[in-house]
């Protein structure tokens, strides 16, 4: 039996790059920006951002008792994408008959909490929380999905960009029906 | 429940008078939307359906070793799956026998004994009542301990599958089987070392009756020419564009072979021939089967495991395998296998078990497991996880759309109007076995129709008459 990978719980605190320093902001506009170009459905600008060794995915959660941790599935995922897995996606997700997003979702990502954890002028690795409502057709409440996301993110030609992330969601059933949006 | 008024002929009369019977309408081939919206019609479900099928509840890899436990459910019901020390599998209740509360609250773990927070009751690996505290001041005239265990449902194993059945007069799970064992070895049963779970299941939350899917997977061949039109345009499709006219592009996986048998399990087979023309050309149809499968080997098997299927499978099935290989297979009433193909010998396919789990009659929980061949290399393993998830699942770009479908359709039936609509089943290829045809069942060769889905709605319909077990 597996138990929880303990290895996703992190407790060590921002060092080298402290509150409100220059990189600090720099990760947080980076940050802000990606979710309006998600919300905004600018998928293909959101490619722009990922690195080309990007990797990008999102184990599954479960209930354990706490001596088993804090049930993070290490081998098992929602997501387990790569740069040209993520393009195909897009390109489906941009096509005329992928109804799961078409009508697409009204989706509002809100990005909270960050911490760059370690790192230097170059490369960064960054803890946030995202709260991700999701509404459509014409109901009156939202899908709600909350998460810690762990990123490492790589100035790339003066532009930083997104290497590697890990969603860790919070729900052990998730409550919307599919995984048709990026987190 | 309430006690619902029954005549022989018509089975449970509801609320407003109606018939059950008038619902699944045998003579127009037509159901009425009202099953999928219908809360006491949800009841019955709970009661004939799932108190009464075999439900599939895990895979044995999921607990490997004596203590391992996960909990899952059966109907509305959480059960605890738990491997024992002599290795056998029991599927418990998961209810203090006490005062009902639930006395496991992890979805898995590793345990001697399952001790209720409320009053203490302690319970021992195999659910038997172990003890209380203060047993002799609270049950001074003893606590009958014998018959104060967890409530143990049938269990039984097929190709590492667990299924579990509440009902003592069920049949024994291969006799539930019938002549869809034979399919279902193809799918899970094929190698050496067998199939393994990779960790956890995906688990959501369909806004829809848990009927909307299982009919699907019973054999709906026909939805994937427009709902999943997409996948045209992906690579998917690719290696044929340049051969193929528009037409057969569309239609590649519509022809085939689906099989049902009358204990309600479905299956649909994909002519390689149509599916694969740029791996399997003409002038390799008379090669033997084996060589045929190394050239496109199923999901999660490398061309050098393809020999170890000689072992497991009859010549017959590895021809089927071969030609016209079960991608879905629906074990009646709400568990899929799929096994879809790579489109080449290097492509990995996706290997993945599917459960629709009833919540209320507006809702289902839909679990996704993914699968490995146990012996196959890590690296292959990966990529056959990798694989599995684009395609199937939450995020899988093939089901995101199915998770469009069901949800409307169950609008659709909360509209007065809509739940008197029928779902229509009119388009019927008809029993037509080919000669080589080696399995059992109702096989019907050609373009996928509704022959499947019709079948499962008639076994539905047997279940909440109440005229089985």
């Amino acid at each position: 039996m597996t138990a929880g990978d303990e290895s996703a719980v992190d407790t060590r605190q921002p060092r080298s790059v402290p509150y409100g320093s220059a990189t600090y902001l720099e990760v947080m506009a980076f940050l802000i920006e990606e979710a309006a170009i998600l919300d905004e459905d600018r998928f293909h600008d959101w490619l722009a951002l990922l690195t080309p060794d990007v990797g990008y995915r999102m184990p599954v959660r479960r209930t354990l008792l706490r001596r088993d941790g804090l049930g993070h599935e290490p081998g098992s995922f929602y997501f387990e994408e790569d740069a040209s897995s993520l393009a195909v996606r897009v390109s489906r997700l941009t096509d005329t008959n992928a109804w799961a997003e078409d009508p697409p979702s009204r989706v509002r990502r809100f990005v909270a909490n960050v911490r760059v954890i370690e790192g230097g002028s170059d490369e960064v690795e960054v803890s946030s929380y995202l709260l991700v409502l999701r509404n459509r057709w014409s109901n009156p409440s939202y899908d709600i999905l909350t998460a810690q996301r762990r990123d490492l993110l790589r100035r790339m030609t003066g532009e930083w960009r997104l290497a590697d992330r890990t969603v860790h969601v919070d729900q052990a059933v998730l409550g919307t029906p599919n995984l048709a949006i990026f987190l | 429940m309430t006690r619902i008024e029954e005549k022989v002929d018509v089975g449970p009369i509801l609320a407003d008078g109606t018939p059950f019977a008038e619902l699944v309408d045998v003579e127009a081939r037509e159901v009425s939307m009202r099953v999928l919206h219908d809360p006491e019609i949800f009841e019955i479900e709970l009661d004939r359906l799932f108190g009464r099928a075999w439900v599939c509840v895990a895979h044995a890899s999921e607990v490997p070793e004596a203590g391992n436990f996960v909990t899952r459910t059966i109907g509305a019901d959480s059960v605890i799956v738990g491997r024992q020390s002599d290795g056998r599998i029991l599927v418990m209740l998961n209810v203090c026998t006490h005062r009902g509360m639930q006395v496991c609250r992890a979805d898995a773990g590793t345990t001697r004994r399952f001790r209720c927070p409320y009053h203490g009751w302690v319970f021992g690996q195999d659910g038997h009542l172990v003890g209380a505290p203060f047993e002799n001041e609270m049950y001074s005239d003893g606590l009958e301990k014998e018959v104060r265990g967890l409530q143990q449902a049938r269990v039984e194993t097929f190709g590492g599958l667990v299924f579990a059945n509440w009902s003592p007069t069920a049949p024994a799970f291969l006799e539930y089987l019938g002549d869809s064992k034979y399919y279902f070895e193809m799918m899970l049963d094929r190698t050496d070392d067998g199939l393994e779970v990779v960790g956890a299941p995906q688990r959501f939350i369909i806004p829809a009756n848990w009927k909307t899917a299982a009919e699907q997977f019973a054999g709906d061949g026909y939805h994937a020419v427009t709902l999943h039109q997409s996948l045209q345009q992906l690579g998917s499709a690719k290696a044929i564009a340049n051969t193929a006219s528009t037409d057969v592009r569309r239609t590649v996986n519509q022809i085939g072979v689906d099989v049902s048998t009358p204990e309600g399990h479905g299956f649909r087979c994909f002519d390689k021939r149509f599916a694969f023309p740029h791996v399997l050309t003409d002038d390799l149809l008379s090669r033997p089967a084996i060589d045929r499968l190394r050239l496109l080997p199923p999901a999660g098997l490398t061309p050098e495991m393809v020999s170890q299927m000689e072992r497991h499978l009859d010549a017959g099935q590895l021809e089927v395998l071969a030609a016209v290989p079960p991608s879905v297979g629906e074990f009646f009433p709400s568990s899929v296998f799929m096994s879809v193909y790579g489109r080449t010998a290097e492509g990995v396919g996706a290997l993945a078990l599917h459960t629709f789990n009833p919540v209320s009659a507006d809702a289902f929980e839909m679990w996704h497991w993914t699968f490995v061949e146990k012996g196959a290399p890590e690296e292959f393993k990966r990529k056959t996880r990798v694989s599995t998830n684009f395609a199937l699942g939450m995020s899988g770009v093939i089901e995101q759309d199915d998770a469009e479908s069901w949800p409307a359709m169950q609008r659709s039936a909360r509209g007065l109007m809509g739940r008197r609509h029928t779902l229509k089943y009119n388009s019927l290829l008809g029993v037509n076995k080919p000669e080589w045809w080696p399995g059992g069942g109702f096989v019907y060769a050609g373009y996928t129709k509704d022959d499947n889905q019709w079948n499962w709605w008639l076994r539905y319909r047997e279940f909440m008459m109440g005229h089985l077990w």
